[in-house]
């Protein structure tokens, strides 16, 4: 290769190595979620406030390995578990959204943190997206068969379910 | 080997083309890098554990509204169940009294209070009255209390079979017109 070449590749080289130094400096914080947040159609029979630790303590219960769940406000929820991919057990943090559409919760998957760094939803297969549309679908399971589901609000400590009684 | 002089044509070539490897090349092996780094922190790094909980675990809020719909009606008459601050429910039942052989349509009010023991709540009755009627009843609610207190402890396990562990009330408060329990995990 002539000196050309050689230059050529060192500059190269350089300008992809900063381009993949730019995305990371975007890629470690996570990108905000935000959802709108409907107030409860219906004024709310009972309202139901279940902190971070509890749920925490049936998520890892349910999935059979230590998970961890945050909420904070306007609907954001995140979900650190350890996921098998290739052999290997990382901990994975997934950045969710929680929004109630009539009275079904639907649970979107905004990114994946990996270890520190965060990659976006859409640069993920489908099939990660629709696993997390589970969530939601778990979220709705626990509502008592008497009683309809009105309201859900994210805080920081946990989460509220505004419940409307169907029984008589 | 000796080096050919290049024509300036083909230089700006090949360097344009290095520039092309380069790029792919630091593009790749940066993200090679990027990705090993961050499963390898990953997968060094552990579940961070659930912080213990500084609010309770579990709150109830129980609307008046609700309360009165929930209860069931007497066969016959009517029954209104009024919050008031202080833990403590009016009972207002409409029914009918025999008197003298006479069937005589009363108000009755009852006034029961309602505390949390660490298990379970329990509802106990402080006063009767029957409006414009000196009549004892002592005993009329003898039953719906009874059912009402078994009514809360079914709740209570429902409650702590639905979260998957036992729970304790930490707290009751009433206002005049909801009710809020507040409750934690048994440890």
């Amino acid at each position: 290769m002539n000196r050309w070449g050689c230059a050529g590749l060192l500059i190269g080289g350089v300008i992809g190595l900063v381009l993949v130094g730019l995305f990371l400096a975007v890629a470690r914080s996570a990108p905000p979620v935000e959802e709108s947040w409907p107030a409860a159609a219906l004024p709310p029979d009972v309202t139901i406030f279940v902190a971070e630790p509890t749920l925490s303590r049936i998520a890892s219960e349910k999935l059979g390995r230590p998970a961890r769940l945050d909420f904070e406000p306007g609907g954001q929820m995140m979900i650190t578990s350890r996921v098998a991919v290739a052999g290997y057990e990382p901990v994975v943090t997934l950045g969710l959204s929680l929004q109630l559409q009539g009275a079904n919760v639907v649970s979107r998957l905004h990114w994946v943190k990996l270890g520190w760094l965060t990659i976006p939803a859409n640069w993920l297969p489908a099939s990660a997206r629709d696993t997390a549309a589970t969530v939601g679908e778990s979220i709705q399971r626990q509502i008592p068969p008497d009683f309809t589901l009105v309201g859900l609000d994210t805080t920081a400590g946990g989460l509220n379910f505004q419940l409307k009684w169907i029984g008589r | 080997m000796i080096d050919q002089p290049s024509t300036p044509a083909g230089g700006v070539g090949c360097g344009l083309l290095g520039c092309l490897g380069g790029l792919v090349l630091g593009l790749t092996a940066g993200a090679l890098v990027v990705l090993a780094s961050a499963l390898l922190t990953a997968v060094g790094g552990s579940v961070p554990a659930a912080s213990p909980p500084a609010a309770p675990a579990l709150k109830i809020f129980l609307t008046e509204d609700f309360l009165n719909r929930y209860v069931e009606q007497p066969p016959t008459g009517s029954l209104q169940l009024d919050v008031q601050p202080g833990n403590r429910v009016q009972v207002n039942a409409s029914t009918v009294a025999d008197v003298l052989g006479m069937s005589v349509p009363v108000q009755v009010a009852g006034l029961f209070e309602i505390q949390a023991s660490v298990q379970t709540l329990r509802v106990s009755l402080l006063d009767t009255r029957v409006l414009g009627m000196d009549v004892n009843l002592t005993g009329i609610f003898d039953s719906d209390t009874a059912q009402i207190n078994q009514n809360l402890d079914t709740m209570m396990q429902d409650v702590s079979q639905t979260l998957g562990a036992p729970l304790e009330l930490t707290g009751l408060t009433t206002t005049d017109s909801t009710i809020e329990l507040e409750m934690r995990e048994a440890r």
